[in-house]
């Protein structure tokens, strides 16, 4: 019987939040994986009681990466709750799209420089700089004095950019902080501050769209949109071309689902039917589209840290924590559409607007995989999730272009409301990272049960009552580890999702040598 | 960390971020493996607490408990003074709440830990705050303030006048954001026109909630206080 290895990796760093990695390796590729999250809060006991109105405030504050996208989905909820979801006016509309999307444009750019290319990038390189750049200059400084972190410790083994090829990617590395600010205050200028912003209300907005804030909007956009087409997306090509075999790696379920994203009209209060900038949507293997079914959305909690039952719509759910559980293995739980394993992200949102016929979507996805000449279907790849997300950038900039000009200086941004005895409300959305859905029921004007279904539940979620793996456990199972002491594969395949775990909470037994009990990566 | 612990003890500043889970044994939070055995951030925190030279919690959560904190507490998360009161540490402490806690306020105290040593006991307010972060009352620094003097309050979000109507917890909250605003100098919550929530008191979430309710009038006796 061939000998199994247990690799584990925990923490997963240069990713948001708490998570774990383990995978059993035989004969050089990965059997078993298992994807943990480790921390719980228990956010939805909390809510439960309060003024509904609060809930706007406190989820946000379930992390300080993606803030916006929970102001959104629980200002969205609050807004069905409360029925005015047809009646926010367009400059309420329009200045939520540009908070949001500032939102997107630094996290794609944040996930892509800071936390995925130095799997990539040999920024050691740099040591013997020699010419007259000041920011590499002082990242030879920096490695000169044997400061390494946060580039180190790290996987060897794989770097195949040449010198000069990485040293100009590490100036890229420093640009995308200059650019990720400029996105920062771009989303400050209507939201008061990032993280946590405090202008996105029930009802619209609290902030007024004036010409100089508009103005200092602009500049700053047009900053960013030059450096997503001429910096960030030709570097995910480069890498794309580089690492050809990530084409063929980190394979997900090959389901996709989308609750689309930005608001192109705010008159039809569903939002599953409601005209989106992305369309909202479910793609089974690849080929057939269907439409949002939100009744489709179960959770389970079979291998999670929870007790109750499997298969439940999040409306319906409660949180009952069991760190004890045998069973489980993580805080995270098992989302599924129509009982089965769906990837969410950038890359699902792009598969799903292309076959629900968008037109911008179709044309720039084939003509990158004309481009880089493969086939479509490698798109479910390490690659695929990295080209997405540029690409949508790109997009999103061009559209935050022209939704600022749609801006009415002293028209209305925001529709006065009651909070209701009795009701109940969805708010669904995707964000940078994927769908992302929170449910309300109201009694006595307070929240009786707050839910939250958040992308990495979707992406980083447990094996479900019937055994299926979550995605990202799926990418990794099969996978080859060329050397076990160097997993660098997993993690690639790990940060091409994105992974946030404190949203997301709100391994095996094999006998084999442990590699080194602690690793980080 | 533990390799620094090691190295340098009494020659490190331990910085938590978080408030600390102590119910289930910890198992609400752990942080990586150490020979097979998952490490708690309560284990973690109370080890290199042992020989730090001090330390800062950073943001709400650490200082005061924050949003875990709120009632009815399920993961039994404790602010990092709180968890060292129970566990008898006894650790120069310096806490930099706000959630999230401004750039400035983290980098400027820990800079000035660097540069000076520790802070002198009237550097930090009675919360163990930096009086040089901490100090002015929003309400006193608030652009809107001539609004409320002149009895002229907004009725709803978007609307011109004081927030005082709304919830605004400016009269009770101690933080030079109407001076330092957010993002590099760009705007601030008030400057957006919503209110301010308090959210660098020991208070938040629990004790005015719900968050847009208006002060009472306990409340407000700090800040007659403090402008008479």
């Amino acid at each position: 019987m061939p000998m199994a290895t247990k690799i584990i990796i925990d923490p997963v760093t240069r990713i948001e939040g708490h998570m774990k990695i383990e995978a059993t390796v035989e004969n050089g590729a990965v059997r078993d994986a298992h994807c943990s999250g480790t921390l719980f809060r228990g956010l939805e006991i909390i809510l439960k009681g309060r003024d509904p109105r609060d809930a706007q405030r406190i989820t946000q504050r379930v992390c300080g990466v993606c803030p916006a996208v929970h102001a959104t989905a629980s200002t969205l909820n609050l807004d069905s709750a409360f029925g005015i979801a047809d009646k926010i006016p367009d400059n309420g509309r329009i200045l939520r799209n540009l908070v949001l999307g500032s939102n997107y444009l630094q996290s794609h750019i944040l996930h892509f420089y800071h936390l995925a290319a130095l799997d990539f990038v040999d920024v050691a390189l740099c040591k013997d700089y020699s010419g007259k750049d000041s920011d590499l200059r002082s990242v030879k400084d920096f490695i000169s004095r044997g400061e390494l972190a946060p580039f180190v410790p790290r996987y060897e083994g794989d770097y195949r950019f040449d010198k000069d090829t990485s040293q100009t990617l590490v100036k890229h590395y420093i640009e995308a902080f200059e650019i990720r600010r400029l996105a920062q205050e771009m989303l400050t200028l209507f939201g008061g501050k990032m993280p946590h912003n405090a202008s996105v209300v029930p009802g619209g907005i609290t902030e007024h769209p004036t010409v100089d804030k508009i103005t200092g909007f602009f500049w700053r956009l047009n900053r960013i949109k030059e450096f997503i087409e001429g910096t960030y997306l030709p570097d995910v090509v480069a890498v794309a071309k580089t690492y050809p075999d990530y084409l063929k790696i980190g394979s997900g379920p090959g389901n996709f689902l989308s609750y689309g994203v930005f608001d192109l009209d705010g008159t039809v209060g569903d939002y599953s039917k409601r005209q989106r900038l992305f369309q909202q949507g479910a793609v089974e293997g690849l080929k057939s589209f269907k439409q949002l079914d939100t009744d489709q959305i179960t959770e389970s909690v079979a291998h999670s840290w929870y007790d109750g039952a499997d298969g439940v719509h999040p409306s319906e759910e409660d949180t009952v924590p069991n760190a004890r559980k045998k069973e489980g293995y993580s805080w995270v739980r098992s989302p599924r559409y129509e009982g089965k394993v769906y990837e969410v992200g950038p890359l699902a949102r792009w598969v799903v607007s292309y076959f629900a016929g968008n037109k911008e979507v179709k044309e720039m996805l084939d003509n990158a995989v004309k481009d880089l000449g493969i086939e479509f279907t490698d798109l479910n790849s390490v690659t695929g999730r990295h080209l997405a997300r540029a690409l949508e950038a790109k997009v999103v900039a061009d559209n935050m272009a022209n939704w600022v000009l749609e801006l009415v200086p002293g028209d209305p941004v925001y529709k006065e409301y009651e909070i209701p005895e009795e009701g109940s409300g969805m708010g669904i959305v995707d964000g940078p990272r994927g769908a992302l859905g929170h449910w309300i029921k109201i009694k006595d004007k307070r929240i009786e049960r707050y839910q939250l279904v958040v992308p990495t539940t979707w992406n980083a979620s447990p094996q479900d009552e019937k055994g299926q793996p979550g995605p990202m456990e799926q990418s990794l199972m099969g996978t080859e580890v060329k050397d076990e002491k160097n997993p660098y594969e997993l993690v690639r395949i790990a940060r091409s999702y994105d992974p946030c775990l404190a949203c997301s909470v709100h391994t095996i037994s094999i006998k084999g040598e442990r590699l080194g009990s602690i690793r980080v990566s | 960390m533990r390799d620094t612990a090691a190295k340098k003890p009494g020659g490190y500043i331990l910085v938590v971020d978080g408030s600390i889970p102590t119910a289930e044994d910890g198992l609400y939070c752990t942080l990586g493996e150490i020979d097979g055995a998952l490490v708690t951030m309560k284990d973690l925190t109370k080890e290199l607490a042992k020989d730090a030279l001090c330390v800062i919690a950073v943001g709400t959560c650490a200082a005061f408990g924050g949003i875990p904190k709120g009632s009815p507490n399920p993961t039994g998360a404790k602010s990092v003074s709180d968890f060292f009161k129970e566990e008898a540490i006894d650790k120069p402490l310096i806490n930099l709440p706000g959630c999230p806690p401004h750039p400035d306020w983290m980098v400027g105290t820990i800079a000035s830990v660097l540069l000076k040593g520790l802070p002198k006991a009237d550097e930090l307010d009675e919360k163990k705050r930096p009086l040089a972060f901490y100090g002015p009352l929003i309400h006193d620094n608030c652009p809107r303030r001539a609004y409320f003097d002149a009895g002229r309050f907004a009725r709803q979000p978007s609307e011109p006048g004081c927030l005082y109507e709304l919830g605004c917890k400016g009269p009770y909250t101690y933080a030079d954001c109407p001076i330092r605003h957010w993002n590099n100098g760009v705007n601030w919550c008030i400057g957006a026109g919503a209110q301010c929530i308090g959210c660098v008191e020991p208070d938040f979430i629990d004790k005015y909630e719900p968050l847009f309710s208006k002060l009472d009038e306990e409340a407000l006796e700090r800040f007659k206080i403090k402008t008479r």
